[in-house]
């Protein structure tokens, strides 16, 4: 039998062998613990500590600045405080409602109402007000509530307020761009915030950094506008459209050569640091100047003579028969505004005669016509950098009617945006040539470097020579006694320019009714032009409502203004100035008469509406342009009424009337609330 | 020197310290001592050594191999010093780094809210508002004079931009 293994050992041997062992199992335990802590539960342990000692810190990348061509800002993104509540621990929403709406200037009702929805939500955090006040804030600060927290924020502010609010536009709640540049080059402004990974000691200092993504910082941009230009723009375009009583304006300055647009400016206009609330019209903020076409009038001779002087025979000096102020064209009989048996060509265009411009289309003829409307711009976009920019309609050559040169010489027939009708203008004044309109100068990359858009080649649409005698010709409507643009010249300056005044189309009752879009296309000086300006007032009624009244002083203002921060030398003689000064202007009392005549026009269609309107632009954007809200007269009710009562409401209410028989009135057309077509008198049948 | 004897005197006393303990109120008479043992003296035999006179002579190796130890423990101090110093020199770096990382973002929003700040001050509407304030007027073309060389535009004929490219 063998003996134990410890048999032959010692009784202290035993024991340090089993002391031995047990240190053994002792360690064997900690070595098992390290394994599990160190191999197995690396992972788990590594997280940890990572979430212990790591945060994620985001680095900010502001949108980009906009400025305007001076360097001044239009949009900036800075830091700003924004006021947040915890709905949830608002004892008493009533109240707060009605402390926060007293502090923050907000409508108490929209308070309460977002209040309560966030507390149905379960919503821990409501944004009150995303942009306050400095003492807002401070009134806030010192209520010192719980449930009451003033954040920093990153924020959009415009520091001119309502200036240049059309082209430079405003951004969402999230700071994405929703109209203007800013939506347009969204992409371009916008900032990618970066992400830090920061480590920290047991106080949460961080003492070390390892960039986990770069932030990409939004360029600027620059744009062509002139704030100091913009800002009398506005305000001579407000007083135009005030004075005149009219529905709203647009005005667009522009330099000839580049097409960098110096002034851009729509009345009705908002302030872009005004957040849209949701449900509420967009009231002030559509782009009229660029996505509402309308159909320019008299404007438009200037492209009709341009045609002329290319195409056909026809000389400044050439007469043309005006017939006494009447031509028949099929069944149609049109009267001018004044008789003129015959003028030449250039006191057509000064005088603003519509059969003499009728006369010189038919010269032209369709084919020719459409040639040079399509060549001055009209039909297509510009590529002015604004969304939602509306083509305009220049109906294809097939959908003439016989009639339609005539409409169309007129102004008629065809829609055209303010900017269009700038291009235009350009192309008299810059020599001939067809030019982009553009409101970007250039885009700042981070470095520092400026990269100016490319844009196409000008292309010539008129000859030299054709340019010349046009400004001659649009000299003249300034210049001349009679001439309709007179209030339009520039004390000082030579100046040239058309005048049109043009009925707007009633489109709910399919007519042409008796508010107008008075406009007036001009540049000076005359020889070597430094600016195009382009005035719009919609919605004018009357003589006082005529392009030669309503938008010619905003002309003369603007321009005037523009000259002189161009440092543009006076043109004309100091004698000459003196003698403009006391001369006919000063005499003139008769308002001269350019309105277009639209009795030839085929009126729009639907389609044609929205097809000048055009497709949602490459950015999604849509036109959003005001319902038509020009109001057409209704007929009377004359039914049942006496001759004397009927004559006696007639004249209150200035309608014109033809009566037929005696007794009470029976029949009546047109009928009682039924639209009444400016000019035509309500024929009223009386039987006893 | 730890001697047997040593030993006990150290428990007992020494025959003197023995015979004050016992001194008593009687006085001992010499009949009570004991009658002395066979070879007390060799037994009993208490040697005094006394080492106060006693030098510890200096030992050259021994020195060495302490400045041997001192030097090595320096150098491993100094290397430990060495390899952790960079770790701590950017830890501290990076609290510094971090601070100003943080100025410099704070810094960029106190600029963009000051350049927010001149741009209000700077917008037309408020130099309007001033200008009319100061009654100041707009001039009168006959008021402006064009000193040579403050022309921006001159009175030539100007073609648009491009246009050579587009003539060939």
């Amino acid at each position: 039998m063998e003996a134990p293994p410890l048999a032959s050992l010692s009784k202290s041997e035993k024991r340090l062998v089993i002391l031995g062992l047990a240190l053994c199992a002792w360690a064997l335990v900690i070595v098992l613990r390290l394994f599990e802590l160190q191999i197995v539960g690396h992972e788990r342990f590594l997280r940890m500590a990572e979430a212990q000692q790591e945060k994620l810190e985001q680095v900010q990348a502001p949108r980009g600045a906009i400025y305007d061509r001076n360097g001044h800002y239009l949009a900036i993104s800075s830091e700003i405080p924004i006021i947040c509540v915890n709905p949830l621990r608002i004892p008493d929403k009533e109240t707060a409602a009605g402390l926060l709406a007293g502090i923050l200037n907000l409508n108490r009702q929209d308070v309460l109402n977002d209040l309560l929805r966030a507390a149905i939500a379960h919503r821990g955090y409501l944004v009150v007000d995303p942009n306050p006040s400095e003492e807002q804030v401070d009134a806030v600060r010192k209520l010192n509530l719980d449930w009451i927290d003033i954040r920093k924020g990153s924020g959009r502010t415009y520091p001119n307020g309502q200036l240049a609010a059309h082209v430079v536009g405003n951004v969402d709640a999230e700071g994405h761009g929703v109209a203007g540049v800013e939506r347009k080059l969204n992409s371009f402004l916008s900032g990618t915030p970066g992400l830090l990974r920061v480590t920290t000691d047991v106080h949460r200092r961080g003492y070390n950094f390892e960039v986990e993504r770069a932030p990409s910082v939004g360029k600027n941009v620059t744009l062509t506008i002139d704030s100091r230009l913009q800002y009398v723009a506005e305000q001579s375009l407000s007083e135009a459209v005030r004075k005149n009583h009219a529905d709203r304006g647009s005005l667009i300055a522009m330099d000839p050569y580049t097409g960098e647009v110096l002034a851009l400016a729509n009345y009705p206009t908002y302030d872009p640091n005004e957040r849209l609330k949701a449900g509420k019209k967009p009231v002030g903020r559509e782009d009229f100047a660029v996505v509402a076409p309308f159909e320019p009038g008299s404007v438009f001779k200037v492209i009709t003579l341009s045609a002329a002087l290319e195409t056909t025979n026809l000389r400044p000096e050439s007469v043309i028969n005006c017939g006494n102020g009447i031509l028949r064209i099929g069944s149609r009989i049109i009267h001018d505004h004044k008789a003129y048996p015959a003028l030449p060509m250039q006191d057509v265009l000064a005088f603003s005669s519509n059969i003499g411009a009728i006369r010189i289309g038919m010269q032209v003829g369709n084919g020719r016509m459409y040639d040079y409307i399509k060549r001055f711009g009209f039909g297509h976009r510009t590529g002015i950098e604004l969304p939602a920019e509306a083509p305009g309609l220049v109906r294809p050559l097939s959908r003439w009617r016989p009639a339609s040169i005539g409409s169309v010489a007129m102004g008629h027939e065809i829609s055209v945006t303010s900017v269009q009708l700038a291009q235009a203008g350009a192309v008299i004044a810059n020599g001939g040539f067809l030019v982009r309109p553009h409101v970007v100068l250039y885009e700042e990359a981070p470095g520092g470097q400026k990269m100016k858009t490319p844009l196409p080649k000008p292309v010539r649409v008129l000859a030299p020579k054709a340019v010349i005698t046009m400004r001659q010709m649009m000299e003249r409507v300034v210049t001349t006694q009679g001439g309709t643009g007179r209030r339009a010249h520039i004390t000082g300056y030579s100046t040239a320019g058309k005048t049109g005044t043009a009925q707007i189309f009633d489109a709910e009752h399919h007519i042409y009714t008796h508010h107008y879009n008075a406009s007036f296309m001009g540049f000076a000086p005359v020889v070597n032009p430094s600016i195009v300006v382009v005035v719009t007032v919609a919605g004018t009624t009357g003589a006082a409502g005529y392009g030669g009244e309503a938008s010619a002083p905003a002309f003369k203002t603007t321009a005037g203004e523009a000259l002189r921060l161009l440092g543009v030398p006076r043109d004309l003689p100091a004698e000459l100035e003196e003698k403009q000064a006391n001369g006919p202007e000063k005499n003139d009392k008769e308002t001269e008469d350019d309105l277009s005549i639209a009795d030839l026009s085929d009126p729009p269609t639907l389609q044609d509406m929205q097809q000048a309107l055009g497709d949602p632009s490459e950015d999604g954007a849509v036109p959003v342009v005001a319902v038509n809200e020009v109001s057409t007269p209704k007929a009377p009710d004359f039914i049942g009424k006496t001759v004397k009562d009927v004559v006696e409401e007639a004249a209150e209410q200035g309608v014109t009337i033809e009566t037929k028989g005696r007794g009470l009135a029976r029949v009546q057309r047109p009928g009682p609330g039924e639209p009444l077509p400016p000019g035509e008198p309500v024929r009223v049948l009386f039987m006893r | 020197m730890a001697s047997l004897a040593t030993i006990v005197r150290g428990f007992v006393g020494t025959r003197e310290e023995i015979d004050l303990m016992h001194v008593s109120a009687r006085p001992r008479t010499e009949s009570c001592r004991l009658r002395p043992v066979a070879n007390e003296d060799v037994y009993l035999f208490v040697k005094r050594i006394d080492n106060s006179a006693v030098v510890r002579a200096i030992d050259p190796a021994a020195r060495k191999a302490s400045l041997r130890a001192v030097v090595t423990g320096f150098a491993v101090v100094m290397l430990v010093i060495a390899g952790l110093f960079p770790a701590a020199y950017n830890t501290m770096e990076g609290y510094q780094i971090q601070r100003l990382r943080q100025d410099q973002e704070q810094l960029k929003q106190n600029r963009a809210s000051l350049d927010l700040v001149e741009a209000k001050l700077l917008s037309p509407e408020n130099l309007n508002r001033m200008a009319d304030t100061l009654k100041l007027v707009d001039p009168t073309p006959q008021q402006v004079q064009y000193l040579d060389g403050n022309v921006k535009r001159e009175a030539r004929n100007r073609m648009p931009e491009g246009i050579m490219e587009a003539a060939r």
